[in-house]
């Protein structure tokens, strides 16, 4: 017997390269999950790992870490916040981002 | 975009509803989730032991970025300072909620939240208070040690004057006298259920009443233990010490009356007691009207009779008097336990406002046992999301008696003879065991 395929739909699962039932410190989504104000998960509403070993939503931890109070520490674990740059695995602390979008 | 603030509150306030944790509970109004309240009971071997004491959270649109406010209305009215970080006009200085110069890394942060704000509050409730305030930390010149004990025993005096007895004359309608007042609501309204329940904005949100009735069961005795042992240590008309942080309109003053706080006690068990007796009376109302309730009850009746049968369990249920809001269980004692061979019947009175108003156990055959309270009231816990099932309570209450290796937990402390010999040491064990034996055997003579 001969088959043809006229047309086919791959369809593929992901999840984050994290550890299991963790959820966001933060919003206490789990990271499945998007954070409360995205509707989808995935690059539209990413995760930022920080040096401390906290993750969290982007999304929460930039309007946790924007306001002053915050003191650009990890609401975890009160270390100050700098996370794990994922392109080039550089690490960068957020007084350096800040100033850099400044100019 | 909905609310993200919303989002998170409800899940929190979800998770500590379906904990188990006996000494914390929340409550919101229909689907105001931004305005919570909570109670916390009183931690034991504190003064606070087993008061009940209520807070008010509010939540902004910035939450968890912000913190909650948070309210203490237990106050009296705003005339007690139950803490020297709780203050007579309800404000609490909490360094996490920014409302106290907090040590580097004490202050809010978005990881907190409404269970961590709970605990926090409720570590200030301490058996020692005194040295919660700045500056009395390690203050122990011979004065201070004074201080601390006669600031205990003045906060022992308020917590049961005002967050027991207060709390429950006033749900249970008791008037000065001691004698109920007769309800304003008119009685016949509890059948228009759907009626009732859309423009009642008159009626104050009380979401713990039913809770604080049943926990009062629970505590009675511990309460007159309380008083027992105060009245050894000071006297009636005596007043209370000032401290030295306490200022004016920020205190906690007074006169020792323990003989009329026994006395208030004392009623309203038997106000309570009696208002269990009269929902059967509503009960057998509800049944000719043939209430919604009185349906469901009667349907869950035969079930759970049925499933005993089909389980082969020897566990017999009847209705009282053939009212299916009053049930008679008979429990039969496990098999190879200290319970084997004894026979015991329980009253389970239903409220005509089941499952709002929870159901209550009464054991009828007397039973040492340091999960039952001395009058028969069993301690339990039904899981919150099964409250209307009322097999789950029976469960629940088998599953108390026959557990065997319990973890410690002085919140279930009902029976305080039986608690304090199951806890001892080896020998106490030994008599507990004992006892509780010789109240099997007693059971089927």
């Amino acid at each position: 017997m001969k088959v043809r395929i006229k047309k086919w739909n791959a369809v593929a699962t992901w999840k984050w390269d994290i550890p299991d039932d963790d959820v966001c410190g933060i919003c206490q989504v789990h990271f499945d999950g998007t954070c409360p104000a995205c509707k989808y998960p995935g690059d539209d509403c990413k995760l930022l790992s920080g040096k401390c070993g906290h993750n969290f939503h982007e999304h929460c931890i930039m309007e946790w870490i924007k306001q002053d109070t915050a003191k650009g520490q990890c609401p975890m674990c009160r270390q100050a916040f700098e996370w794990v740059n994922p392109s080039n695995n550089d690490t960068s602390s957020l007084e350096g981002q800040q100033s850099e979008q400044d100019y | 975009m909905a609310d993200q603030s919303v989002f998170r509150i409800t899940k929190e306030l979800s998770d500590l509803q379906k904990s188990s944790d006996l000494s914390l509970a929340v409550a919101v109004k229909d689907v105001d989730v931004r305005n919570l309240k909570a109670l916390i009971i009183g931690p034991h071997e504190t003064p606070y032991e087993f008061g009940f004491f209520e807070f008010a959270f509010k939540f902004n649109k910035e939450y968890p970025r912000k913190s909650p406010s948070v309210t203490a209305t237990t106050t009296n009215g705003g005339r007690c300072r139950f803490n020297p970080n709780i203050y007579a006009s309800g404000k609490v200085c909490l360094s996490i909620l920014g409302t106290w110069r907090g040590e580097r890394g004490e202050e809010w942060s978005a990881a907190q939240g409404l269970e961590s704000i709970l605990l926090s509050i409720q570590s200030l409730m301490s058996s020692n208070p005194y040295e919660n305030e700045p500056g009395f930390e390690d203050a122990n010149e011979a004065l201070d040690k004074k201080n601390q004990t006669e600031y205990v025993q003045k906060i022992r005096h308020e917590t049961l004057r005002i967050s027991v007895v207060q709390r429950l004359e006033e749900y249970l309608n008791i008037g000065a006298d001691g004698a109920v007042v007769a309800p304003v609501s008119n009685k016949d309204n509890y059948e228009l259920d759907i009626d009732n329940t859309i423009d009642d904005e008159s009626v104050p949100f009380e979401p713990f009443k039913d809770l604080c009735k049943r926990r009062f069961l629970w505590y009675y005795e511990s309460y007159l233990a309380a008083i027992e042992k105060a009245n050894t240590q000071v006297r009636d008309g005596q007043s209370f010490t000032r401290m030295p942080f306490e200022g004016t309109n920020n205190t906690m003053e007074g006169k020792f009356n323990y003989t009329e706080l026994e006395r208030r006690i004392r009623n309203i068990k038997k106000v309570l007691d009696e208002e269990t007796e009269k929902w059967a009376e509503e009960g057998l109302e509800a049944k000719i009207k043939e209430s919604t309730v009185a349906v469901n009850l009667q349907r869950q009746f035969e079930q759970i009779r049925e499933s005993f049968k089909r389980s082969d369990l020897p566990h017999n249920l009847e209705l009282h008097d053939n009212n299916p809001f009053v049930w008679i269980l008979t429990y039969f004692g496990k098999p190879m336990t200290n319970l084997d061979g004894g026979l015991f019947r329980l009253k389970i009175h239903f409220s005509p406002r089941f499952p709002e108003e929870q159901p209550r156990f009464k054991f009828e055959t007397r039973l040492f046992h340091h999960r039952i309270a001395p009058d028969g009231t069993p301690c339990y816990f039904s899981p919150q999301s099964r409250q209307e099932d009322a097999k789950s309570h029976i469960e629940a209450v088998i599953e108390a008696l026959e557990e065997e290796n319990p973890a410690y937990d002085p919140r279930t402390l009902v029976n305080p003879e039986a608690f304090k010999l199951y806890w001892g040491g080896p020998d106490d064990r030994k008599m507990y065991n004992r006892r509780l034996r010789r109240s099997v055997q007693q059971s089927m003579e």
